[in-house]
């Protein structure tokens, strides 16, 4: 089923989805949608989350299979069964989340599965081939290095290279920007504006990043719940209505957040450095205080140190340097249970392997953050009704939608995990709450009533430390803006000063902030 | 005596190369003993029956490699926990061979045969298997992906790499060399047969992997390290006058060092390990 | 209509009983194949099996040992209901009658409820301490408890035979020590020859199932054996957790071997088990790592052993029967383990 994808020329009709409709139960994940992509462009596919892009795209790269339409590749009517039948109609795609080997090298990770390479490998050979393609686009990469030794960025050139070394024209990148800094991203759109001049046809596929896709399309289509709305050139492309239609309507979702009275600095967190697992260094310096009664944002690009500076203030990980003060006690040497003691709440990213147990009852789950209090314990005996009457309260209080109590936590959904464990969070006393990615992943609903609850948090003099990949979220939840890049604070910024384009900027490193060392 | 370190170093290494070639691919043998064990009964047997050693020592790889198969569809297939089903077989291993090996206790002739400076062509050929495994492992596709499918099957899956034809060879070549290094034991080191010939050897091979950081030629050397404190343990009693029990505690007493040294962070062994090791791979549908 | 597999995500407890139970009829099942190789009708076979096994004088000899495996057996559980692997079982049983034997010997010419206490004690600490040291160097280095309880396991046997021919020699010339003081001697019920350890073992048994429900740190075992990072994050130390239920588990291991010397043979010697505590890793996992299950399990697989002991004697079957009988068991055992993950379908075709 080889198409010659070579002497192709420019503008020509390269791939044609018609009518393509894909049915999940209970949804229509693409109804009928036509797209069309030309030699030479950067097709941008834009929607939100749920439009229908994951599918269209699994479609293309035969991971799905369309109940109806039909793709065409240069006019002829292909079959797309698998991920190597699209690599063989020189389909290729970059996914959201690496599909790398960190203990492998660059070459390693670049060459494996290919059948090209043979059965020996030919390092000196592969090898130039590799630096002449990389050459021909200016993509630099060091072959020896590891995986885990790389930028984001980096890294996903990797994964580019691999699919041009299989021979792709035809690039699909989901989410290309999302780990990106700023800088990085031009780079990566001088890159594939480069390839487009090479007979690539590339389509990326964004969620929001506006600006970014009317820098970078040449066309757009846009998906919105599983249909196209529209494919738009790019000249007749607008910002506002790029986001009309992809949304429908004009919508900016802005919190309500009252104003309220700060009290007295109740965390300090003064000069901390931190080594990742890997040890490098992955908080660099870090110097900061949260008053009661508000909400301290980390506005940052996944990557940058914020998980390990999360860790270190919690105490999951040691400090290689730096000091945390809370509540006028140096507790840097404190494990996380005397920090939990003390009143220092931690609601962690992950909230399936880390915040609960799966195969545990929720009763088992919020004895989770109670099996040290006295209150619900006698030597060394669990007082098991105490603890399940404290586990309805919290279900009916906090809103968990469940059947009993006694129910896995495993059969909850996202929305309802989220609220079990900030009930469970909430209930003891906090002083300072550590919310690393609290909304993330979560339906509109549950990302509501989150957001709710931390406020209210606030309103009770708790302090809350807010780290969010969600530039609009933190803008619009926190007193205070850090953003972060590569473990360092570039400044710290009150929201009133604060706004989109200067945080974007100071995330992706391309802009320093006004600090100095003693900083508040 | 050099002969026996040179012997019981080989029995060492061939049962630690085919663990490492399973390991690498993700899969945890915990049989290794009874396959081993196996092995050597089986030896012992099929050359009683034939006459010819080399029968015997196919049928003791073919015997691993059976077991080994088992290990593969419950481990792999079937998403069993690898180290239940390395114990179920292993205890298996021991109750086959008690039972039938009954019959068969006592010394054995039929040997292989050495050719030159006392040793057998199956002591050169586990050797010359260290620079081949590192070669597959390392300068060939084929161990890219094994390795690939150790570290991120789900990475490998979406490469388009066949992780079960993957981890079902290495499984086999694994269980095919654990039988062969049993073989050894009784056709060429010691043509005894008792419940207990293998002594704990298979084990010491499982530590000299994870001592070995999974690469072939510190295999060798761990090898040849524990086929000399081995034979030490056992002779050191004509030098020293410390009792032959306890010096015989010497080899496991340096196998838990062994491991400790290298689980610290300045060896790091549980960063190095295959990332995949152990876990049940479920494919995303 | 076609029988196919499918994935399951949940298992109830009656389930996980009935593939129990199955596997252990299939396990007889297969093993009836040994009898006919050897010309044995597996009827009558089974029926000397089961009378050896579960009628007097038998069941007294079962009862016995059935002491010594639901030790074992707990040993094995208690560690890994934390998740980690404790298959040094058979090590503690040696450690405990080392220091059983041990200490009578110290205390010789002391009256029985002075001697008998000691004993259990020191059986029950130097079991413990032989197990801290996998279970500390697995919590605070995380590594691999399967090998170093193993070796560990090599170990203690050769530190047996040193003590059995050297210091402890009984009879010159043979590899078994001087018997244990009679008044180390656990005194027996009637003339059943069951010592009264039993009752040791069973109120070990539920002790054990109450303070894995009931307790705080019965919990924290739980939470780390189910989801080691969300039992870190809940403020709890592994290292911490590792040596407690190792200790706990070398103990019963320990108390094992007290009863092997204080109750039944009275002499250490290097083949005192003859694995009893790598069987306990299978009774342990059929009994789902359940205390009290684990004491039905314990008595009625125990039954089959001795059951299957007689069957050598008896009817002139080969040497290592029992071992071969263990292994087939085992090998079903793990057959049917995919039942966990799987379950069969029936397709009724069609569209």
């Amino acid at each position: 089923m080889q198409i010659a994808i070579d002497k192709i020329n420019p503008g020509e009709l390269i791939l044609e989805a018609r009518g393509i409709t894909k049915k999940f139960p209970g949804i229509v994940a693409n109804n009928n949608v036509n797209f069309n992509l030309r030699a030479g462009e950067i097709h941008v596919i834009v929607g939100e989350n749920g439009a229908g892009k994951t599918t269209l795209m699994n479609i293309l790269y035969g991971l799905y299979k369309p109940d109806e339409g039909d793709i065409y590749i240069r006019g002829k009517k292909v079959d797309i069964k698998s991920p190597k039948d699209a690599l063989r109609l020189s389909i290729g795609m970059v996914h959201q989340h690496n599909k790398l080997i960190p203990s492998h090298t660059v070459f390693e990770n670049i060459i494996v599965g290919c059948s090209k390479v043979g059965k020996i490998i030919h390092r000196k050979e592969l090898e130039e081939e590799l630096k002449e393609l990389c050459d021909k686009y200016q993509f630099t990469l060091d072959f020896e290095a590891k995986i885990w030794q790389l930028s984001a960025g980096e890294k996903q050139l990797v994964e580019i290279v691999r699919i041009l070394f299989r021979g792709a024209k035809i690039l699909i990148l989901d989410e290309p920007t999302s780990v990106l800094t700023p800088e990085e991203m031009e780079v990566l759109m001088t890159s594939l504006k480069e390839m487009t001049k090479n007979e690539f046809a590339i389509i990326p596929f964004i969620t929001h990043k506006i600006p970014v896709v009317l820098r970078m399309a040449d066309r757009i289509t846009v998906l919105r719940k599983g249909e196209v709305v529209g494919t738009l050139n790019i000249e007749d492309a607008t910002g506002d209505k790029l986001a009309e239609m992809m949304i429908g309507r004009k919508v900016l979702f802005r919190v309500q957040k009252p104003n309220i009275e700060k009290g007295k600095e109740i965390l300090q967190v003064k000069g901390l450095s931190a080594l990742n697992d890997r040890n490098v260094p992955a908080v660099r310096n870090v110097s900061f205080s949260i008053r009661e009664g508000e909400i301290f944002g980390i506005a940052g690009v996944a990557g940058n140190g914020q998980n390990e500076l999360v860790e270190t203030i919690v105490g999951l990980r040691k400090p290689t340097a730096g000091n945390i003060i809370f509540r006028g006690e140096d507790i840097t040497n404190l494990s996380i249970l005397d920090r939990r003691k003390r009143g220092m709440e931690y609601i962690p990213a992950d909230r399936v392997e880390i915040g609960s147990v799966g195969e545990f009852s929720l009763v088992e789950n919020i004895a989770m953050n109670l099996y040290f209090d006295d209150n619900y314990k006698h030597r060394g005996i669990f007082d098991l009704d105490k603890i399940r009457k404290k586990t309805v309260k919290l279900i009916s209080d906090f809103n968990v939608v469940t059947q009993n109590e006694d129910f896995k936590a495993k059969t909850l959904s996202g929305g309802n995990l989220q609220k079990l464990i900030l009930a469970r969070s909430l209930s003891h006393d906090a002083k300072i709450l550590v919310a690393e990615l609290p909304t993330h992943g979560l339906d509109v609903g549950a990302i509501e009533f989150v957001r709710n609850q931390l406020i209210q948090a606030v309103k009770e003099k708790i302090g809350i430390l807010f780290i969010s990949q969600d530039l609009d979220e933190v803008l619009s939840m926190s007193d205070k803006i850090a953003p972060i890049y590569e473990g360092e604070f570039v400044d710290i910024i009150p929201a009133e000063k604060a706004d989109r384009q200067m945080i974007g900027s100071m995330i992706s490193g391309k802009q320093g902030g006004n600090r100095d060392e003693t900083n508040t | 005596m050099i002969l026996q370190i040179l012997d019981v170093s080989a029995i060492l290494l061939i049962a630690g190369l085919g663990e490492l070639i399973s390991e690498r691919s993700g899969i945890l043998n915990i049989g290794v003993e009874g396959m081993m064990i196996m092995g050597s009964l089986s030896s012992i047997v099929f050359t009683k029956i034939t006459g010819n050693p080399w029968i015997g020592l196919l049928m003791a790889m073919i015997g691993g490699g059976v077991l080994s198969i088992l290990h593969g569809i419950l481990s792999i297939s079937l998403n069993v926990e690898q180290t239940v089903s390395g114990m179920g077989i292993w205890l298996f291993g021991i109750g086959l061979t008690a039972y039938v090996g009954s019959a068969f206790t006592g010394t054995h002739s039929h040997v292989i045969p050495a050719v030159v400076w006392g040793l057998t062509p199956l002591f050169f050929i586990a050797l010359a298997l260290v620079p081949l495994a590192w070669f597959i492992l390392f300068k060939t596709s084929f161990g890219l992906n094994i390795r690939t499918v150790g570290e991120d099957p789900a990475v490998a899956e979406v490469l388009g790499i066949n992780i079960k034809k993957i981890r079902y060879i290495c499984v086999f070549i694994g269980g095919m060399m654990a039988g062969l290094s049993g073989a050894y034991l009784s056709l060429v080191y010691a043509p005894i047969w008792s419940r207990r010939v293998t002594a704990g050897r298979g084990w010491l091979s499982l530590s000299l992997v994870t001592f070995s950081l999974w690469r072939p030629f510190i295999l060798l050397l761990g090898s040849f390290m524990f086929g000399f404190l081995w034979i030490f343990s056992i002779k050191l009693q004509f030098l020293v006058a410390l009792p032959t029990s306890l010096l015989r505690t010497i080899p496991f007493f340096s196998a838990i060092i062994t491991l400790i040294i290298i689980s610290s962070e300045r060896f790091g062994a549980r960063l190095r390990e295959p990332a995949a090791l152990g876990k049940s791979y479920i494919p995303e549908k | 209509m076609r029988l196919t597999l499918e994935r399951r995500h949940i298992i109830t407890q009656r389930e996980l009983v009935m593939i129990a139970i199955i596997s252990t009829v299939c396990s007889l099942l297969a093993f009836s194949i040994v009898f006919l190789e050897a010309g044995i009708n597996p009827i009558y076979a089974y029926i000397i099996f089961f009378d050896h096994g579960f009628t007097t004088p038998g069941l007294y000899n079962t009862i016995q040992r059935t002491t010594i495996l639901l030790f074992d057996t707990l040993a094995f559980i208690i560690p890994l209901t934390a998740g980690i692997w404790n298959l040094g079982v058979e090590g503690q049983f040696y450690m405990g009658a080392i220091g059983a034997i041990g200490t009578s010997y110290l205390f010789a010419n002391m009256p029985s409820y002075i001697i008998i206490p000691i004993m259990i004690i020191a059986s029950a600490v130097l079991g413990g301490i032989y197990a801290l040291i996998p279970g500390y160097l697995k919590g605070k280095m995380f590594i691999n408890e399967t090998l170093t309880t193993l070796f560990l396991n090599y170990i203690v046997i050769f530190i047996v035979m040193y003590l059995c021919r050297g210091p402890w020699m009984g009879v010159h010339g043979l590899p078994i020590s001087k018997p244990v003081v009679p008044a180390g001697r656990v005194p027996q019920i009637g003339d059943t020859g069951i010592p009264y350890t039993i009752f040791l073992a069973i109120g070990a048994a539920i002790a054990i199932y109450i303070f894995l429900k009931k307790t705080v740190l019965g919990y924290k075992i739980k939470l780390f054996g189910h989801n080691p990072s969300a039992a870190r994050y809940a403020g709890m130390n592994f290292a911490r957790i590792a040596s407690m239920t190792m200790f706990l588990a070398g103990m019963v291991g320990g108390l094992a071997g007290f009863h092997q010397i204080s109750g039944v043979i009275g002499t250490l010697r290097h083949d005192l088990s003859p694995g009893w505590g790598y069987y306990a890793i299978v009774f342990g996992l059929i009994a789902n790592l359940n205390p009290i299950s684990a004491i039905i399990v314990s008595f009625v697989l125990t039954g089959f052993l001795v059951g299957t002991e007689s069957l050598y004697p008896r009817l002139g079957m080969r040497f290592g029967v029992v071992d071969l009988f263990i292994g087939v068991f085992c090998i079903v055992f793990i057959c049917f383990q995919f039942l966990r993950n799987y379950r069969f379908k029936l397709d009724r075709g069609g569209r």
